[in-house]
Protein backbone atom coordinates (compact mmCIF):
# COMPACT_ATOMS: atom_id res chain seq x y z
CA UNK A 1 0.00 0.00 0.00
CA UNK A 2 1.56 3.27 -1.02
CA UNK A 3 2.11 4.97 2.13
CA UNK A 4 1.76 9.35 1.81
CA UNK A 5 4.09 11.46 3.46
CA UNK A 6 2.75 14.38 5.42
CA UNK A 7 2.73 17.64 4.18
CA UNK A 8 5.97 20.01 4.82
CA UNK A 9 4.81 22.03 7.17
CA UNK A 10 5.70 25.46 6.25
CA UNK A 11 8.71 26.91 8.53
CA UNK A 12 7.21 30.67 8.42
CA UNK A 13 10.63 32.24 9.05
CA UNK A 14 12.50 30.23 6.65
CA UNK A 15 10.05 31.30 3.88
CA UNK A 16 10.47 35.61 4.59
CA UNK A 17 13.38 35.05 4.30
CA UNK A 18 14.07 33.58 1.30
CA UNK A 19 11.30 35.68 -0.05
CA UNK A 20 13.49 38.27 0.03
CA UNK A 21 16.41 37.06 -1.07
CA UNK A 22 14.17 36.27 -4.06
CA UNK A 23 14.07 32.62 -3.27
CA UNK A 24 11.34 31.68 -2.43
CA UNK A 25 8.84 29.29 -4.71
CA UNK A 26 5.44 30.29 -6.16
CA UNK A 27 3.36 27.92 -3.77
CA UNK A 28 5.64 29.19 -0.74
CA UNK A 29 4.44 32.97 -1.82
CA UNK A 30 1.31 32.14 -1.95
CA UNK A 31 1.31 30.76 1.40
CA UNK A 32 2.84 34.09 2.84
CA UNK A 33 -0.03 35.99 1.11
CA UNK A 34 -2.60 33.79 3.11
CA UNK A 35 -0.61 34.21 6.44
CA UNK A 36 2.36 36.36 7.45
CA UNK A 37 3.57 38.72 9.91
CA UNK A 38 5.16 41.79 10.35
CA UNK A 39 6.84 43.46 7.38
CA UNK A 40 5.45 40.25 5.25
CA UNK A 41 2.05 40.91 5.92
CA UNK A 42 2.44 44.87 5.09
CA UNK A 43 4.00 43.69 2.05
CA UNK A 44 1.69 41.05 1.18
CA UNK A 45 -1.50 43.42 1.78
CA UNK A 46 -0.13 45.87 -0.56
CA UNK A 47 0.32 42.69 -3.42
CA UNK A 48 -3.51 41.66 -2.14
CA UNK A 49 -4.43 45.47 -2.68
CA UNK A 50 -2.75 45.40 -5.94
CA UNK A 51 -4.21 42.42 -7.48
CA UNK A 52 -7.54 43.61 -7.41
CA UNK A 53 -9.32 43.12 -10.68
CA UNK A 54 -12.88 44.66 -11.44
CA UNK A 55 -15.70 41.95 -10.77
CA UNK A 56 -16.87 39.31 -13.11
CA UNK A 57 -13.30 40.65 -15.28
CA UNK A 58 -13.65 37.37 -17.69
CA UNK A 59 -17.64 37.28 -18.26
CA UNK A 60 -17.98 40.97 -19.18
CA UNK A 61 -14.88 40.27 -21.74
CA UNK A 62 -16.41 37.47 -22.77
CA UNK A 63 -19.65 38.65 -23.71
CA UNK A 64 -18.02 41.78 -25.23
CA UNK A 65 -16.28 39.39 -27.57
CA UNK A 66 -19.53 37.57 -28.13
CA UNK A 67 -21.60 40.61 -29.27
CA UNK A 68 -18.89 41.75 -31.75
CA UNK A 69 -18.82 37.95 -33.33
CA UNK A 70 -22.36 38.17 -33.26
CA UNK A 71 -22.12 41.78 -35.01
CA UNK A 72 -19.47 40.64 -37.60
CA UNK A 73 -21.69 37.23 -38.13
CA UNK A 74 -24.54 39.58 -38.94
CA UNK A 75 -22.74 41.99 -41.65
CA UNK A 76 -21.28 38.96 -42.77
CA UNK A 77 -24.38 37.34 -43.25
CA UNK A 78 -25.88 40.57 -44.63
CA UNK A 79 -22.89 40.76 -47.48
CA UNK A 80 -23.25 37.26 -48.15
CA UNK A 81 -27.05 37.70 -49.13
CA UNK A 82 -26.22 40.68 -51.19
CA UNK A 83 -23.83 39.20 -52.73
CA UNK A 84 -26.26 35.65 -53.79
CA UNK A 85 -28.46 38.69 -55.17
CA UNK A 86 -26.33 40.52 -57.08
CA UNK A 87 -25.27 36.74 -58.41
CA UNK A 88 -28.84 35.46 -59.07
CA UNK A 89 -29.46 39.44 -61.35
CA UNK A 90 -26.04 38.44 -63.20
CA UNK A 91 -27.50 34.80 -63.90
CA UNK A 92 -30.84 35.95 -64.80
CA UNK A 93 -29.17 38.74 -67.24
CA UNK A 94 -27.29 36.50 -69.17
CA UNK A 95 -29.84 33.85 -69.04
CA UNK A 96 -32.14 36.73 -70.45
CA UNK A 97 -29.04 37.95 -72.83
CA UNK A 98 -28.63 34.26 -74.45
CA UNK A 99 -32.39 33.93 -74.84
CA UNK A 100 -32.31 37.01 -76.93
CA UNK A 101 -29.75 36.14 -78.81
CA UNK A 102 -31.49 32.71 -79.61
CA UNK A 103 -34.34 34.37 -80.77
CA UNK A 104 -33.01 36.86 -82.86
CA UNK A 105 -30.75 33.68 -84.74
CA UNK A 106 -34.29 31.99 -84.94
CA UNK A 107 -35.14 35.21 -86.89
CA UNK A 108 -32.18 35.35 -88.70
CA UNK A 109 -32.52 31.92 -90.00
CA UNK A 110 -36.30 32.34 -90.99
CA UNK A 111 -35.19 35.39 -92.57
CA UNK A 112 -32.29 33.60 -94.22
CA UNK A 113 -34.56 31.13 -95.33
CA UNK A 114 -37.21 33.29 -96.98
CA UNK A 115 -34.84 35.04 -98.34
CA UNK A 116 -33.48 31.93 -99.87
CA UNK A 117 -36.81 31.12 -101.31
CA UNK A 118 -37.94 34.13 -102.56
CA UNK A 119 -33.89 34.07 -104.38
CA UNK A 120 -35.12 30.29 -105.74
CA UNK A 121 -38.46 31.46 -106.84
CA UNK A 122 -36.70 34.35 -108.83
CA UNK A 123 -33.70 32.39 -109.74
CA UNK A 124 -32.31 32.91 -113.53
CA UNK A 125 -31.04 29.53 -115.37
CA UNK A 126 -27.93 30.62 -115.72
CA UNK A 127 -27.25 27.50 -118.20
CA UNK A 128 -30.07 28.70 -120.48
CA UNK A 129 -29.92 32.03 -122.91
CA UNK A 130 -29.56 34.66 -120.61
CA UNK A 131 -26.52 36.86 -119.51
CA UNK A 132 -27.10 38.74 -116.13
CA UNK A 133 -25.94 42.29 -117.06
CA UNK A 134 -26.46 44.22 -113.40
CA UNK A 135 -27.59 42.61 -110.14
CA UNK A 136 -27.61 44.35 -106.82
CA UNK A 137 -30.19 44.09 -103.95
CA UNK A 138 -33.28 45.50 -105.60
CA UNK A 139 -32.93 44.99 -109.44
CA UNK A 140 -31.44 42.32 -111.62
CA UNK A 141 -30.83 43.08 -115.12
CA UNK A 142 -31.31 40.03 -117.58
CA UNK A 143 -30.09 40.15 -121.08
CA UNK A 144 -31.45 37.25 -123.09
CA UNK A 145 -28.66 36.23 -125.85
CA UNK B 1 -7.63 26.13 -30.41
CA UNK B 2 -11.17 25.77 -29.39
CA UNK B 3 -13.58 28.03 -28.02
CA UNK B 4 -13.59 25.79 -24.82
CA UNK B 5 -9.82 25.99 -25.00
CA UNK B 6 -9.66 29.78 -25.41
CA UNK B 7 -12.13 30.13 -22.46
CA UNK B 8 -9.77 27.62 -20.02
CA UNK B 9 -6.32 28.71 -21.44
CA UNK B 10 -6.88 32.17 -22.41
CA UNK B 11 -9.78 34.05 -21.18
CA UNK B 12 -9.34 33.60 -17.31
CA UNK B 13 -5.41 35.16 -18.15
CA UNK B 14 -7.59 38.58 -18.05
CA UNK B 15 -7.40 38.85 -14.03
CA UNK B 16 -3.68 38.18 -14.37
CA UNK B 17 -3.16 40.90 -16.80
CA UNK B 18 -5.74 43.41 -15.68
CA UNK B 19 -3.50 45.03 -12.64
CA UNK B 20 -0.19 45.49 -15.24
CA UNK B 21 -2.62 47.23 -17.77
CA UNK B 22 -4.09 49.68 -14.65
CA UNK B 23 -0.57 49.87 -13.39
CA UNK B 24 0.93 51.32 -17.22
CA UNK B 25 -2.22 53.11 -18.39
CA UNK B 26 -2.76 54.69 -14.48
CA UNK B 27 -6.83 54.58 -15.12
CA UNK B 28 -9.51 51.18 -14.61
CA UNK B 29 -11.50 52.29 -17.39
CA UNK B 30 -8.06 52.62 -20.41
CA UNK B 31 -7.05 48.91 -18.39
CA UNK B 32 -10.13 47.21 -19.00
CA UNK B 33 -10.70 48.89 -22.64
CA UNK B 34 -6.98 47.50 -23.20
CA UNK B 35 -7.48 44.00 -21.96
CA UNK B 36 -10.77 43.25 -23.63
CA UNK B 37 -9.06 44.72 -27.16
CA UNK B 38 -6.25 41.82 -26.84
CA UNK B 39 -8.61 39.15 -25.89
CA UNK B 40 -10.31 40.20 -28.87
CA UNK B 41 -7.30 40.10 -30.89
CA UNK B 42 -6.17 36.90 -29.30
CA UNK B 43 -9.78 35.25 -29.80
CA UNK B 44 -9.69 36.51 -33.26
CA UNK B 45 -6.05 35.11 -34.45
CA UNK B 46 -6.67 31.51 -31.72
CA UNK B 47 -5.47 29.54 -34.66
CA UNK B 48 -1.72 30.91 -34.17
CA UNK B 49 -1.97 30.28 -30.47
CA UNK B 50 -1.59 27.11 -30.87
CA UNK B 51 1.62 27.62 -32.09
CA UNK B 52 2.62 29.59 -29.25
CA UNK B 53 4.97 27.66 -26.66
CA UNK B 54 4.26 29.56 -23.68
CA UNK B 55 0.53 31.10 -23.61
CA UNK B 56 0.93 33.31 -20.72
CA UNK B 57 4.01 35.12 -21.38
CA UNK B 58 2.76 35.61 -24.70
CA UNK B 59 -0.17 37.21 -23.37
CA UNK B 60 1.46 39.43 -20.91
CA UNK B 61 3.51 40.24 -24.02
CA UNK B 62 0.34 40.94 -26.15
CA UNK B 63 -1.17 43.47 -23.07
CA UNK B 64 1.71 44.94 -22.26
CA UNK B 65 2.66 46.07 -26.20
CA UNK B 66 -1.09 47.45 -26.28
CA UNK B 67 -0.96 50.10 -23.48
CA UNK B 68 2.75 51.13 -24.76
CA UNK B 69 1.02 51.86 -27.87
CA UNK B 70 -1.74 53.24 -26.14
CA UNK B 71 0.19 55.61 -24.12
CA UNK B 72 2.42 56.48 -27.35
CA UNK B 73 -0.83 57.41 -29.21
CA UNK B 74 -2.01 59.77 -25.79
CA UNK B 75 -1.33 63.36 -27.06
CA UNK B 76 0.15 65.45 -24.03
CA UNK B 77 -2.11 67.58 -22.09
CA UNK B 78 -1.92 71.35 -21.44
CA UNK B 79 -3.55 72.09 -18.04
CA UNK B 80 -4.30 75.51 -17.02
CA UNK B 81 -4.97 75.05 -13.34
CA UNK B 82 -3.71 72.75 -11.07
CA UNK B 83 -6.80 71.05 -10.03
CA UNK B 84 -7.94 69.92 -13.66
CA UNK B 85 -5.00 67.41 -13.35
CA UNK B 86 -6.38 66.26 -10.15
CA UNK B 87 -9.41 65.69 -11.40
CA UNK B 88 -7.89 63.21 -14.01
CA UNK B 89 -6.24 61.44 -11.78
CA UNK B 90 -7.67 58.04 -10.72
CA UNK B 91 -10.06 57.94 -7.99
CA UNK B 92 -9.00 55.89 -5.21
CA UNK B 93 -11.72 55.09 -2.44
CA UNK B 94 -11.28 55.62 0.97
CA UNK B 95 -9.99 52.39 2.17
CA UNK B 96 -7.25 53.04 -0.26
CA UNK B 97 -6.61 56.44 0.97
CA UNK B 98 -6.27 55.62 4.46
CA UNK B 99 -3.87 52.40 3.59
CA UNK B 100 -0.61 53.95 3.95
CA UNK B 101 1.08 51.04 3.67
CA UNK B 102 0.48 50.21 0.26
CA UNK B 103 1.09 53.74 -0.43
CA UNK B 104 4.66 53.64 1.32
CA UNK B 105 5.57 50.42 -0.78
CA UNK B 106 3.98 51.36 -3.89
CA UNK B 107 6.41 54.79 -3.78
CA UNK B 108 9.41 52.36 -2.65
CA UNK B 109 8.51 50.03 -5.93
CA UNK B 110 8.35 53.33 -7.65
CA UNK B 111 11.66 54.52 -6.93
CA UNK B 112 13.56 51.35 -7.92
CA UNK B 113 15.21 50.77 -11.09
CA UNK B 114 12.83 50.09 -14.15
CA UNK B 115 13.99 46.37 -15.23
CA UNK B 116 14.12 46.04 -11.42
CA UNK B 117 10.45 47.36 -11.26
CA UNK B 118 9.31 45.30 -13.43
CA UNK B 119 11.06 42.15 -12.17
CA UNK B 120 8.68 42.99 -8.83
CA UNK B 121 5.72 43.85 -10.84
CA UNK B 122 5.58 40.77 -12.82
CA UNK B 123 6.62 38.48 -10.25
CA UNK B 124 4.67 39.57 -6.71
CA UNK B 125 1.59 41.77 -8.63
CA UNK B 126 1.15 39.33 -11.61
CA UNK B 127 2.56 35.81 -9.99
CA UNK B 128 4.44 35.05 -13.25
CA UNK B 129 6.90 32.27 -12.98
CA UNK B 130 10.62 32.93 -13.47
CA UNK B 131 10.42 31.78 -16.75
CA UNK B 132 7.52 33.82 -18.27
CA UNK B 133 9.45 36.90 -16.44
CA UNK B 134 12.43 36.19 -17.94
CA UNK B 135 10.39 36.02 -21.44
CA UNK B 136 8.08 39.00 -20.75
CA UNK B 137 11.57 41.11 -19.96
CA UNK B 138 13.70 39.51 -22.75
CA UNK B 139 16.41 38.27 -20.92
CA UNK B 140 17.18 34.66 -19.34
CA UNK B 141 15.94 33.10 -16.40
CA UNK B 142 18.92 33.61 -13.89
CA UNK B 143 19.07 37.60 -14.95
CA UNK B 144 14.88 37.80 -13.98
CA UNK B 145 16.16 35.79 -10.11
CA UNK B 146 18.86 38.98 -10.11
CA UNK B 147 16.71 41.75 -10.40
CA UNK B 148 13.84 40.27 -8.03
CA UNK B 149 16.43 39.62 -5.60
CA UNK B 150 17.65 42.98 -5.42
CA UNK B 151 14.38 44.60 -5.75
CA UNK B 152 12.78 42.91 -2.95
CA UNK B 153 15.77 43.48 -0.84
CA UNK B 154 15.69 47.19 -1.56
CA UNK B 155 12.17 47.12 -1.33
CA UNK B 156 12.71 45.38 2.27
CA UNK B 157 15.79 47.79 3.31
CA UNK B 158 13.58 50.63 2.87
CA UNK B 159 10.18 50.01 4.11
CA UNK B 160 12.16 48.64 7.53
CA UNK B 161 14.25 52.34 7.58
CA UNK B 162 10.77 54.19 6.93
CA UNK B 163 9.13 51.85 9.67
CA UNK B 164 11.39 52.59 12.36
CA UNK B 165 11.32 55.94 11.66
CA UNK B 166 7.78 56.14 12.46
CA UNK B 167 8.32 53.86 15.16
CA UNK B 168 10.49 56.19 16.58
CA UNK B 169 8.25 59.55 15.54
CA UNK B 170 5.12 57.59 17.64
CA UNK B 171 7.08 57.15 20.84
Amino acid sequence: MKKYMPMKPFNDNEIAKRFWSGNSSLSEENHLLESSEGIEKSYMDFVLEKRKTPTDLENRIWKEIETKNKQRLRVSSFVGIAASVVVLVGVFGIIKHQEHHRELEAQFVLIEQTLQHAANEVSVDENGDETVLYADELITIVAEN
Amino acid sequence: MTEKEFKIQVLPLSKNVYPMARRMLLSDDLAYDAVQQCMMKLWENRRQLDRCSNIKAFVFKVVKNTCLDEIKRKKPVVFDEPSDYLNLLPQHNDQHEKNETVEIIQRIIDELPANQREAIQLRDIDGLDFVEIAEILDTDVAYARVLLSRARKSVKEKYEKIYAYEAIQRQ
